[in-house]
This record gives structure tokens, sequence and C-alpha cells, in this order.
């Protein structure tokens, strides 16, 4: 157990190390201020003093000036520290806001098929925040309170020994209670934040999704969830909320015993004349003083629960690994690149195969056509192929070697994707072709688009490049949408090309039009071109037709064209009867 | 509504809670006027050097009771204020989703991760609003009555201990307009970073694929840089202004020791009434704090309350503070489904002159006619940009028409509320399943008909096979967007969604993209086998095209021509283009095949 504390505070330290000046300064602030509190109750005494012992007038207004100035540096003092300590947990945040983004992008798939974005926006924002007070905060204030705490029982050493040992009793008893309870409340903190996410999750995805849910009459139904997922936020955050607030509460008992105990005892001192009344008013300030440090104290345990569920969340998510490890090599043969899967296997969960015993070899430059009904493995096996996912057993080779000693980025420069769901963003249009990458110039852009017979429709929008997409692309229709996802992929100029039905949701007319462009920027590469419509497939060199994750048939494909046994000749003659029919 | 008028009726919408919760702090604010008053006993007792320390012993604990008395008090209190809190959450998140579903969907004010900044922080503001409503009455009351005991001590400190009130007021009420303006960019800075993460997340492959990972990274730092340069600046403004208040009152404080202190020389004023005064002025400053800090905060809230607001549709944006049940104290009922009206069975359909433009653009449709009867299979096909997915949709609500009429049965009826089951059912072009099992997806909380209506809409959709081999059946869960299915299951477990749904009529938005044509081809026949089924359906494949009872083809937005597919085929230029081009491919294909 101690050794896991280690590793937070160590893993804590990476992200305030960046920040460690600012951290500095923010503590000599609050030591800076920390004094002038100590200070102030000194200037009242004198004052009371004073004026029980008939002082002058001048001296008075000398005491009162003293503490107005002493008050308002120290006001100015807080507002640099809020300042500050907002800086630094900005900055040390922002940090791990990033260092989590990039961290899950770059888990495989099987993660993200499992999370929505409403609920990654809690994860990788709203458990950050929870945790940015006690980033900027804890360590100062903790720091920052024993000063203080110190301090005043310091004083109280000086003015009287048991007065001081009463009191600095009852703070250790405070510091001992929270350093006890100081995780009673993460579990329940972790789970109120499990039940925001979902709930964030849910609104996320059918707000994205609103049309489905709209056009079928379920809103209803959508509303329904919502108040079940609001009810478990509401349960689990108000039993998060009573079990942060408990340290607070116990200290303020504690220190109402205090207080009392402390004061009884004061009286026995005034009576046997050792203080004086200024003293006795001191020693109930002081009590009163120590009421802030230790409160803060509390407030920094709630602080702490907080922090830590959102802690905890976070380190699970940088702890996980992507199952898809990049090898070592990083050059690939120049020009179009060979492919070659050789006794592939492969499953999305290990009960039911998706692919079973692929073999097949395409040349360098070459075409490849795949068909085969809805289900019969083609999009796995283009996903097995850049690395989405792992195979179970036997080797991909791209170029001659072996993909999984490839370095990742050094196979995605090469190999490109159009995917059968275009995935489109909230953003500018030159965004979603360029993917943010800006070192692609405008130039670029124009002259692919140029080629593919977009540029017309480019121009055609009211702010050219910077036109705005909405959200998946719902301003585009789904052709212009697939279009566009062909201009991405084309952007990257690559050596070996995955089409993923890429003329699925194109109307004939457009699809000949984009032939010629597909044509030409295929012809620097080698090709695999996934379809279900045979038309696709006339300028293919080899078909390979699955079924039920096995390969039913590979070969030139005029050879199996003429073949009247062969699978590829039965789909074009159902082909044409219907559209005989 | 304005502002104020919007947290009236917050407060009136669970009475109860904003009262129960007034009146708790209420005490927990108060008790220290009576540990104010044991204070002030206490050394007035001591300064008499007569007593006897029993007689001091009183008082020190009479106020430890107190004490303990407002530690449980809080504690009660703070039950009550979190109850209160998730109310406030629940209602606005509610009405705002609620809100949210009444838009024409197509046209959402805000991308999804955006709205979700709205649904977090934006209500999160309204309720450190409430929150100081609540602290309000204890800290007025206890300034109330502390500055009258004041005055009754020394009727000077009244005007002194006022003064600083008004000032503070004037002060917050002055800058309203530039927190508002920090507020907004704060909250404008968290929304796009919101919605950078659900839109890069939403299109993960794709940014995974491109190798993007890194370009993204640079892009979130900088749009995280941004936001922690709108959060300090909206943050040191705060603090600024209420520094401002605490020196105010720290000079008052000042002024009012000075003033004691000529008092305290001439021995009117005790040491216990200093000992009163520096207990009550501490927490009238906490109050004035709050009254100043309470009117840059009703300034600050226009900048939630609009962005809440944009998310309804223009005219019912007051519908952010409907009264509705949130189910927060109980589960919410089963959903009942709407049983169709027999009278309003599908008889026909008629669409006249209907027209939607996108806003600053040429595209949309124009002056769109057609009628069909039950039983009618009507195709609408045309090139890519034509029109067609804009038509269904403007016939379903999902856009909101400009122009026209549509006539169910001969009777105008609004799209939006009506073209949804029993009546109709849709679609999309790229259906959406949500993560969820996919028996979920499909039923939708249609519990009516139980099983044997799941398994035919199953059994319609040609879904019955790739079920039975899913490991887990209907139980399997599907993932965001459905990626654990592929293109084709996503688009018939849509298919069966919509079919189970019941309705007079089903609307397709290009069936076909995703499915092959064997499978295309078993869900027309197996459709066509039922009784009764009305279909539109936008399609560019010959599978439907054939079994049209009525084709419509568009072109640039409007209706190029209409008719069956044999008149259209001799007649039509576009629809010879639409057609052969599908055939010259395939011509080409089976050209090889024969030689």
């Amino acid at each position: 157990m101690p050794k896991k504390e280690k590793i937070s505070m160590a893993w804590l330290m990476k992200y305030l190390s960046p920040v460690k000046w600012r951290l500095l300064l923010l503590l000599v602030l609050l030591l800076a201020s920390t004094g002038m509190q100590l200070f102030n109750p000194q200037v009242v005494q004198r004052f009371i003093d004073t004026a029980a012992e008939g002082g002058t007038l001048e001296r008075l207004l000398f005491l009162a000036g003293l503490f107005l100035v002493v008050a308002f540096s120290n006001q100015l003092i807080a507002v640099a520290v809020s300042y500050l300590g907002n800086d630094v947990s900005w900055r040390a945040t922002n940090r791990l806001r990033g260092d989590l983004l990039l961290h899950c992008l770059r888990l495989d798939m099987k993660f993200h098929n499992e999370k929505t974005p409403g609920e990654m926006i809690e994860r990788i924002d709203g458990d950050v925040t929870s945790v940015s007070n006690f980033f900027a905060m804890f360590i100062v204030q903790v720091i920052g309170s024993f000063v203080l705490l110190t301090g005043i029982l310091g004083f109280m050493f000086t003015v009287n020994v048991p007065i001081a040992l009463v009191m600095t009793l009852f703070t250790l008893l405070s510091i001992l209670f929270m350093v006890v309870i100081r995780n009673w409340g993460v579990n329940s903190s972790k789970q109120e934040r499990e039940a925001s996410a979902s709930l964030f999750g849910l609104i996320e995805e059918r707000i994205a999704g609103i049309e489905d849910v709209q056009g079928n009459g379920n809103v209803g139904y959508v509303m329904n969830r919502y108040f079940k997922l609001m009810r478990t936020v509401f349960l689990k955050g108000r039993r998060a909320w009573m079990m942060r607030v408990i340290p607070w509460n116990t200290t303020v008992v504690l220190f109402a015993l205090a207080v009392t105990a402390v004061l009884l005892l004061g009286v026995r001192y005034y009576f046997a004349g050792e203080i004086s009344l200024g003293t006795l008013f001191l020693i109930y300030q002081y009590t009163q003083m120590l009421n802030d440090p230790i409160e803060q104290l509390g407030d920094q345990v709630q602080e702490f629960q907080k922090a830590k569920s959102g802690m905890l969340r976070s380190r699970e998510l940088l702890s996980l690994h992507s199952d898809i490890a990049g090898g070592e090599e990083d050059v690939l043969p120049e020009g179009a690149l060979e492919l070659e899967f050789d006794n592939v296997n492969f499953s999305y969960t290990e009960e039911k195969p998706v692919l079973q015993n692929i073999t097949f070899r395409v040349e360098p430059g070459e075409r490849l056509g795949i068909i085969g009904r809805t289900g019969s493995g083609k999009s796995s096996l283009s996903r097995v192929l850049l690395r989405l996912y792992n195979i179970d057993s036997g080797v991909i080779r791209v170029g001659g070697i072996d993909i999984t000693s490839m370095k990742l980025p050094a196979l995605y420069r090469r190999v490109g994707m159009v995917t059968q769901d275009v995935q489109l963003f909230d953003g500018s249009l030159r965004d979603n072709l360029t993917l943010f990458n800006g070192e692609i110039t405008d130039a670029e852009i124009l002259e692919t688009t140029e080629r593919l017979g977009l540029r017309h429709w480019i121009d055609a929008q009211p702010e050219g490049l910077d036109t705005h997409l909405s959200s998946g692309g719902s301003s585009l229709s789904a052709g212009e949408a697939q279009l566009f996802a062909l201009t991405r992929v084309f952007l990257t100029e690559p050596s070996l090309v995955i089409l993923d039905e890429p003329s699925s949701r194109l109307d004939a007319a457009t699809e000949s039009l984009l032939q010629g462009a597909v044509d030409q920027l295929m012809s620097r590469s080698t090709g695999v071109i996934i379809a279900h419509r045979l038309a696709t497939l006339e300028q293919v060199d080899k078909i390979m037709v699955l079924g039920n994750g096995r390969m039913l048939e590979f070969g030139e494909r005029t050879a199996l064209a003429e073949d009247p046994g062969s699978h590829y000749a039965r789909l074009l003659m159902t082909g044409r009867e219907e559209e005989l029919a | 509504m304005t502002v104020s008028g919007f947290i009236r009726r917050l407060f009136r919408f669970t009475p109860f809670l904003f009262f129960i919760n007034g009146l708790l702090w209420c005490i927990f604010h108060t008790v220290p006027l009576v540990i104010g008053i044991g204070m002030q006993w206490f050394f007035d007792r001591a300064a008499d050097q007569q007593a006897d320390y029993l007689w001091l012993a009183v008082p020190l604990i009479f106020i430890a009771v107190a004490r303990l008395f407002r530690v449980g008090t809080f504690f009660t209190a703070f039950y009550q204020w979190v109850t209160y809190i998730y109310h406030i959450q629940a209602i606005l998140r509610t009405n705002m989703l609620a809100g949210i579903m009444r838009w024409p969907g197509r046209n959402l004010p805000a991308s999804p991760g955006e709205a979700m900044s709205r649904f977090r922080d934006d209500v999160n503001e309204v309720v450190d609003y409430v929150e100081s409503w609540v602290d309000f009455w204890g800290r007025l009351v206890f300034s109330l009555v502390s500055i009258a005991i004041m005055a009754s001590i020394n009727w000077k400190i009244t005007l002194v201990a006022v003064l600083p009130l008004v000032v503070v007021t004037l002060l917050n009420n002055l800058t309203g307009n530039r927190a508002r303006k920090y507020g907004q960019k704060n909250r404008e800075a968290t929304g796009r970073i919101t919605s950078f993460i659900a839109e890069s997340f939403g299109a993960v492959q794709a940014l995974k694929l491109g190798q993007s990972e890194n370009h993204v990274h640079k892009r979130f730092a900088k749009l995280n840089e941004e936001r922690r340069q709108a959060a300090l600046k909206d943050n040191l403004f705060k603090q600024w202004m209420q520094s401002i208040s605490q020196n105010i009152i720290s000079i008052s404080t000042g002024l009012i020791l000075l003033m004691c202190a000529a008092e305290m020389r001439s021995g009117a004023f005790t040491v216990g009434d200093f000992a009163l005064f520096n207990t009550y002025l501490v927490n009238i400053g906490y109050g004035i704090s709050l009254f100043g800090y309470m009117v840059y905060q009703h300034k600050r809230l226009k900048v939630p309350y609009d962005r809440m607001r944009t998310l309804f549709q223009p005219g019912e944006e007051d519908r952010i503070m409907d009264f509705r049940e949130t189910y927060l104290n109980a589960e919410p009922p089963e959903l009942s489904e709407i049983q169709g009206d027999p009278k309003q069975q599908l008889r026909s359909l008629e669409v006249r002159q209907l027209t939607y433009r996108y806003p600053d653009s040429e595209h949309g449709i124009a002056d769109i006619s057609l009628s069909l009867k039950k039983g009618q299979f009507v195709v609408i096909t045309g090139r890519i940009g034509s029109g067609k997915s804009t038509l269904v949709r403007t016939l379903l609500g999902l856009l909101p028409k400009q122009e026209g009429q549509i006539l169910w049965n001969g009777r105008e009826i609004d799209p939006a509320s009506f073209m949804i089951p029993p009546r109709a059912a849709y679609t999309p072009q790229v259906p959406r399943l949500f993560s969820d099992t996919l028996r979920e997806n499909i039923v939708q909380g249609r519990s009516r008909g139980g099983e044997g209506r799941l398994n035919r809409s199953l059994r319609l959709a040609v879904m019955e096979k790739d079920v039975s081999d899913l490991e887990k059946g209907l139980e399997t869960y599907v993932g965001p967007r459905g990626v654990m299915l592929s293109g084709g299951q996503i688009q018939r477990a849509a298919t069966a969604r919509m079919l189970m749904a019941s309705a007079d009529l089903y609307i397709f938005d290009d069936l076909s993209c995703a499915l092959d044509v064997e499978t295309e081809q078993l869900v027309w026949e197996g459709l066509f086998h039922e009784q009764d089924v009305t279909c539109i359906a936008v399609s560019h494949r010959r599978a439907a095209l054939t079994r049209a009872d009525h084709i419509i083809v568009m072109k640039d937005g409007r209706i190029e021509a209409e008719g069956t597919l044999n008149d259209l085929l001799e007649q039509n230029e576009e629809m010879q283009l639409l057609w052969y081009g599908d055939v010259a491919a395939s011509a080409s294909a089976a050209k090889v095949s024969i030689g």
C-alpha cells in the first residue's frame, strides 16, 4: 500500500515539475500571507491593552492604521495567490489532458469500441478538472496550513505553556483523524464520476444520433434512459458529497471542544493574575485562527478525495496499453508495395473465428478485388492489414516485411484506407481533409480535389477550405462524404491503398466520374478494393471471394470469370439476372 | 423570459427544497449571533474582577453548545443542499435534452460535444448562483440583526457597517458587462474543448489511419492553452472584484476600531463589546462580500442562460424552465407505446410544393410535389447531391420545410410531430446504433408484442442468421455507433429497428448502400410479402427500381421526371444515365465473363 502511494506522488511530480518555480512563488506568497495573518492579532492585542490602559490617541491611530495596511496587503496577496494557483493548475492539468488524449488515441480499437465520445469528454476533461484544484493548491495549502499552525502554536508557547499544550494536543488529534479518514470518500467519489461519465455518454451519443432517435419515435425511450441515469448520478453524487463532508464536520466539533477547554484554562490563569485581559483576548483570537488552517486541511482532505478518484480514473486510463505494439523496421521498399497473407487467422472474440487460413499474394502495382456477402470478413481483413487489430496466427507482409515488425507510423505512411463509415468531424473543411496536419498546403489539397473532380464543389462553398463542416458531416450528403474520404487518403499518397466499398453510396453517374480519378491515383500503388458491386471490380487483376471468413476462391479475374464453376462467375450471373429482372 | 424571471421560476419549481434550504442555512448562518453574545457575556464577566470561576464557565459552555448545534444544522442543511443541487441539474438537463429532441434533427444548433459543455458547465453555474441565494437569507438576517445589536451599543456603527454594502453593490453592478464578457469567453473556450474531444473520438479510426494522433494532440494543446488564458482572465476578474469588496470591508472594520478607540478610553465601550463587534464584523463582512458577489453572478448568469437557451428552437426558449417530473426520487414509469388511431391509418399521402434550402447555399430542394396511396412503393432516385435525402428529411420534419404542405389522408400535418410511429418510421442513409446490446438497439423500449414482434422484424430485415452467428446473439454489445458490427449488419439492425416500430409508412434512405445484391433482394422480397406495406425508398439500385410502383427522378433539387420505370427509361435522359451508367459497367464485366 505505501508503495502505491509513492508511485502516485512520483506520477504527480511529473506534472508539477514544469511548474515548480511558479509553485515555489506560490508558496512564498502564501507564507507571506500567513505571516500577516499571525501578525494582525498582535496589533489588535496592543490596541486593546493600549485602550484599556488609556494610551494616547496617536498610538491608537497608528495601530489601527497598521491593521489596515496589513489587511490591505493581505488582500493583494490573496488575489495573486489565486491567480498563480489557477495558472499552475491549468498548466499542469492541461498537460495531463493532452497526455490522456494522446494516450487514448493511441490505444487500439478494442478500447474505442467500448467508449462513447461523451464518456471520453468526462474522462479527459471532467475527471481532470476534479484534480485541478488539488494540483495547484493541495501541496501549497497543506504546507501553508502547517506553517500557520506551527506559527500559532509557537506564539502560544511564549504566552502560556499549558494552554499551548492543550492546543497542540487538539491540533495533532485533528490531523491524525484526517490522515485516518482521508481515503473514506474516494470510492464513492469514483462511483460518482463513473455515473456522471455514463450520463454524458448517453446524452452525447443520442444527440449525435438524433435522426435515428426522432425518425423512429424513440424520444420517449431516450428520455426514460436519461431519467434512470440522472437518478443514478443523484444517488451516487449525494452519497459522495456526504462522505466528503465528514472530515470538515469532525474538525469543527473537535474545534468547538478545544476552544472551550482553552478558554476555561485561560480564565484560571487570568484569575491567578498570570495573564492580562488583552492576553485572554489574544488567546481567544488565536484559537479562532487555529480554526482556519484546520478547516483548510479538512477542505483539502475533501479535495483530496475528489482528486484521488479523478486521478485513479486517469491513471487507470494511462495504464491501459495498446495490444498493438510497433516493431523496429522503419523502411519499406520504394514504389508500389506487394502484399502477402500467410495462413492468417483472426477473431474479435475467442469463440468466433472471423478469418480462417487466409493465404494469398498480390504483386506490386496489382489490384485485388475482394467480394463476399456482408459479414463474410471483408472489412475485418482490411482492419487486420492496417493493424487496427492483431491477428491470432499467421503472418501479413507488406513489401516483404512482416507488419508486426514495422513501426506503426512507417506502416501508415505508406498504406492508406478509405473506410466503410466515413468519419467527418465538426471543424473546417481543411482540418477534415488534412486531419490537422499543418504540413499539407492548400495548393496540394486543391490539386488532389481537382483530380478527384471535387474542386468545383469546394469552389462553390462560401468560404472554400475554411467552410465549417458540422459534426458527423451532417451538412454533406453521404456520397459527398465518401468523396472526401477518398481525398483524405489520396492526400497522403500511399503505396498500398485499401478501398472499403468505395462506391457504396455513389450513384452510377457520379461513380463513373470518380473512376478515372481513382484509376489515376492508384496507378502508383497496389490496390485492394472491397466491394459488393461487381461493376466496381471490372478493372482489378485478381479476385478473392470470401465466405464465412474463409477464402472460397482466389485467382486472376479473367481466369475466374471464364470458369463457369467459380463463385465469381456465378455472382456475375446473379448480378446480371438482377438487372434483367 | 429574463434572467430574473428564469430564476424566480427555478425557485418555484421545487419550493419545498428552496424553503428548507433557505431555512436550514439561515439557522446555520445566524448561530454566530448567539456565539457573539456569548463572547460579550464572557468578556464582560471576565472584566468584572469579582466574578468566580463557574460564573465565567457558563457562557463558555453556552458557546460550545451553540457551536455543536451549528455542526448538526450544517450536516442536515448540507444533505438538503446536495439534494437541491441535483434537482436543479435534473430539471435543466431534462428540459435541454427534451428541447434538443424537438429540433429538426438535421439542424442542431451545436455539435454534440459542444452541447455537453452546456449540459455540464452552464448548468453548474446556475447551481452556483442558487447556492448564493440559499446562503443569502441567513447572511441577510445575520447582518440585519447584528447591525441592530451593534447600533444599540453604538449607533455610529450602523452607518459605517452599511456604507461598504452600498459601495460594493454599486461597484459590482458597474462591472457587470466585463464580468459577462470574460464569462462568455471562458465558456466558449470550454465548449471548443469538449467538442474537440467528442469529435476526435467519434472519428478515431480515421485519425488513427491517418496517423494524425500527434497533430490532434497539438491542436488540443492549443485549445487548452486558449482555455487556460480565458479561464485565468475570468477568474482573476472575479477574484479582483471579491478582493475589492474585502478591502472595503477591512477599511470599514478599521474605521470602526478607530471609532471604538475613543469610546473605550472613556470606558463606555467594554472589552466584551469589542469581542462582540469583532465576531459580528467578520460575519457581516462575509455577508457583504456575498451580496456583492451575487450582483456579479446575476449579471454573469446571462451567459450560461443564453447558452442553454440556444439549445431550444426559436420561440420556445422559455421552455428551459418547463415544470416536469424528473424522476430523481422514483424510477421512471415503463414506456407505454402510442396506440395508432384507426381513423388516422394511412390512406394517402400528398406533398405539395415542398421547399427547403440550406442556409447560405444553393443546395436544397424546391417545389416538390408527389403523392402516394396505401400499399404503394415509391422510389426516389437521382445522382449525388440531387436532393434525395433532403427530400425525405424534410418530409419527416428532420429539416424544417420552408414552403409547401404535407397532407396525410387529405389533412395537413406538422411532419416533425406527426411523421413518427405509428404513422411513419425511418432508416437514415448512415444509420447510427448506440452503445447498448443489439436487442436494446432494435427494441428501444417497445415491449408490446414480445419476442414475436422482434422476431418478425429480424426476419424481414434478413438479420436472423447474423443474430444466430453472433456469439451472444441479441445480447451482443454493439459499441458506439455499432462499431462491433459490420456495415451491412448495422444497416439491417437499423432496418429491424424501423420495422419494430410498426408504422403505416416506412421510409428507407438508401437501404442498399451497405448491402450486397442478394441480401437486398431478400429484404425487398420479404417486405412485399407482408400485407399493406407502404414504402418510400431512396435508391439507385435496380433491385428497388424494378419493384417501384412509381419513380421520382431528382435533379438539382427538383423533380426532373416521374412515372413508371419503362416510361422513364424511354423518355428521360437523366434516368437513362442513371440506369445505363450502371449497366454499361456490368455489361462490360459480363462481356469479360463470356469472352
